[in-house]
């Protein structure tokens, strides 16, 4: 099939999907509305509707033929009668396998194939492996001098968060034109809802999503479709298995009875979305050992050995949705706050303000926790469907050593910050956000030898916790903190600069290829034919 | 190749409105497929190009036979001139995606950076 054919394949798959979607949304202001960073659509005029598509014949020359072929309907997909409403829903999970191995591989094709791993901050630990280094036994999380040897020939990287962080926002804008809702879950997957469908159409759907992605961001995903979120996981799981058998890795578990059973029977039940260690163990004293064996076992025993939370699972892993577009489960690996403004927010001071005051809360989350994060994004953005113009940016960055500290975050927020403002005055923005990535467990992050004094600033932290978590929350009739910190509320207050070694060992960075203009990747001229 | 936005319909009829104009609305609506590379030689064809112009790449798009694309050879990023291959043709150069503009740098005549 030629690339023509499947673009216009896609096109039309697509546009279907788009037509029919919709639905209800998260209400502004549930707790877990702020939890996750809910797109409901492209940011403003980034998204692209496929009639926008289909008339800028200038940037897509294929659309011109979609206009005409849009109108026809589509023999070959039988539509499911008007009895079933297109109000029943399907998740679909899309993954960017070794994301940030991908991210490294767009600019430099001579890495295809060859053993690349990417480093932690300092070039520590290794963070992500591509598949030729995973299928030799290297783990995540080891450190690389201890590996190194045993990898002649790979090509090591250390993180080049802004490069990821950009081609995470590709591939988000690109979920933005085949459905309007769309979650962002961490940097390099995302919850997709789309309408329940035949398998064969949602079958279609998802190479077409595949394909759509891995051409448009060069980044390759899978694609697992199913009826809850914790079985698109599992059709996740599914699809890697197709994508390393050398298929498209997509995977739908959804429109047929029992379409799931297969997977759940061969999946190991620590493998579960939702179900960490400390459950595993109890299903295994319990005599559970398969995502099948969870499925299957009766309500009041699920309830009675893993709470609330186990008997959610084990309705989703049968089909029972209950896990909404914009919630997950505990285990996370990133962390978002956002929230919509009041009124449109136009200047800088008021724009650090609010990323303070999100910064404050997520790093109150991670020490609630007990973790911390290696990389920063901000975000902002101006209303999608009001009026213009429009602008969204986003920017990320590493931290020094992995933190959970308000001051180093906001910090580091105020930098991103001073770089991606536009200036006062030339936007409203209507919505702003901080994302937390890279989330590991506080206690195996190294003592700073260097920076003694931290350990106070952790003494003042852990006050101020225990302050707020006395004086907020159930019973005291207050929400917002009583202790915060002078960035989320003092406009114009010039906090001193903490004087942080932002300049870390990085020696193996690609360049900012999308993201500085000196390291634009080459194009060199074919020689003569 | 240089034409500007034609024809995109958004609520604000005018991306510009009320405001001063920017390079970036000459190349339309921002896209998640668009990438900007540099040349890395002299070229002579389409037009007269040197080292360091920016390319503008747009990878949604599919190209038709004659436009100017960006192809991985050799491990390389190269230009080309776009000719449909068969699909089974593996010895192709694979497509990265379409130059859409070019940023360059006016030089004076005979002297190229």
């Amino acid at each position: 099939m030629t690339r023509e054919q499947v673009g216009v394949r896609a096109r039309l798959d697509l546009a279907e999907v788009g037509d029919s979607g919709g639905g209800e949304r998260a209400p502004g202001g549930h707790p877990d509305a702020a939890w996750k960073w809910s797109r409901r659509s492209g940011h403003g005029h980034h998204r692209r509707t496929n009639e926008a598509w289909a008339a800028d014949d200038t940037a897509l020359p294929v659309a011109t033929g979609v206009t005409h072929r849009l109108s026809r309907p589509r023999p070959d997909v039988r539509r499911a009668p008007p009895a079933a409403p297109m109000s029943r829903r399907v998740f679909a999970l899309v993954d960017a396998s070794q994301f940030y191995v991908s991210c490294e591989r767009v600019f430099r094709p001579d890495l295809d194939g060859r053993p690349v791993v990417v480093l932690s901050n300092n070039d520590g630990c290794v963070v992500a492996r591509s598949e030729e280094v995973r299928a030799r036994g290297v783990r995540n999380g080891v450190p690389w001098f201890q590996v190194r040897d045993l990898l002649p020939g790979a090509v090591p990287f250390s993180s080049n968060y802004p490069l990821y962080a950009d081609f995470s926002r590709r591939v988000m804008e690109t979920l933005a034109t085949v459905s309007p809702d769309v979650e962002l879950y961490s940097i390099d997957e995302a919850f997709v809802a789309l309408p329940a469908d035949t398998p064969a159409a949602l079958a279609a759907w998802a190479d077409a999503v595949h394909d759509r992605v891995r051409q448009w961001t060069r980044i390759p995903v899978r694609v697992g479709v199913a009826p809850t979120k914790t079985l698109a996981k599992v059709a996740s799981e599914v699809a890697r298995a197709r994508g390393l058998a050398g298929h498209r890795a997509t995977a739908v578990l959804a429109g047929t009875a029992g379409a799931a059973a297969d997977a759940l029977a061969a999946m190991p039940v620590t493998d579960v979305w939702g179900v960490g260690p400390r459950l595993g163990a109890r299903l295994r004293a319990a005599g559970v050992t398969t995502a099948a064996g969870l499925a299957a076992m009766p309500d009041p025993s699920v309830r009675r050995l893993l709470g609330v939370v186990g008997l959610r699972t084990a309705l989703e892993l049968r089909g029972v949705s209950c896990l909404p577009l914009t919630r997950a489960p505990a285990a996370r690996r990133s962390l978002t706050r956002s929230r919509s403004f009041g009124r449109r927010v136009a200047r800088r001071d008021e724009m650090a303000e609010a990323l303070a005051t999100h910064a404050a809360d997520a790093c109150r989350a991670l020490r609630r926790e007990g973790l911390a994060a290696r990389a920063l994004q901000i975000f902002f953005h101006t209303p999608r469907h009001g009026a213009g113009p429009h602008h969204a940016a986003s920017r990320a960055l590493a931290f020094s050593a992995p933190t959970n500290r308000t001051p180093d975050v906001t910090a580091l927020a105020r930098r991103l910050l001073a770089d991606a403002w536009p200036g006062d005055g030339r936007f409203g923005f209507g919505k702003a956000g901080v994302l937390l990535l890279d989330l590991v467990p506080a206690d195996a992050v190294p003592r700073d030898l260097f920076l003694p004094e931290r350990t106070a600033t952790d003494a003042l932290l852990a006050a101020v916790d225990r302050i707020n978590a006395r004086f907020t929350g159930r019973g005291t009739g207050r929400t917002r903190p009583v202790v915060r910190f002078a960035s989320e509320g003092t406009p114009r207050g010039t906090t001193t600069e903490s004087g942080h070694a932002w300049a870390m060992r990085q020696r193996q960075r690609s360049p900012g290829y999308t993201t500085d203009w000196r390291a634009l990747p080459p194009v060199r001229l074919a020689p003569p034919a | 190749m240089t034409r500007a936005v034609v024809g995109f319909v958004t609520p604000v009829a005018d991306p510009s409105a009320g405001r001063a104009l920017v390079l970036d609305d000459a190349l339309g609506p921002p896209s998640p497929a668009r990438f900007f590379m540099a040349l890395a030689g002299e070229a002579t064809a389409p037009v007269r190009l040197g080292a360091g112009d920016v390319l503008v790449v747009d990878c949604a798009a599919v190209p038709r036979s004659g436009q100017t694309v960006v192809v991985e050879a050799d491990g390389e990023f190269a230009l080309a001139t776009w000719t449909p291959t068969p699909a089974d043709d593996t010895s192709a150069p694979r497509l990265f995606g379409v130059v859409t503009h070019v940023l360059a740098t006016v030089r004076p005549t005979g002297r190229r950076a």
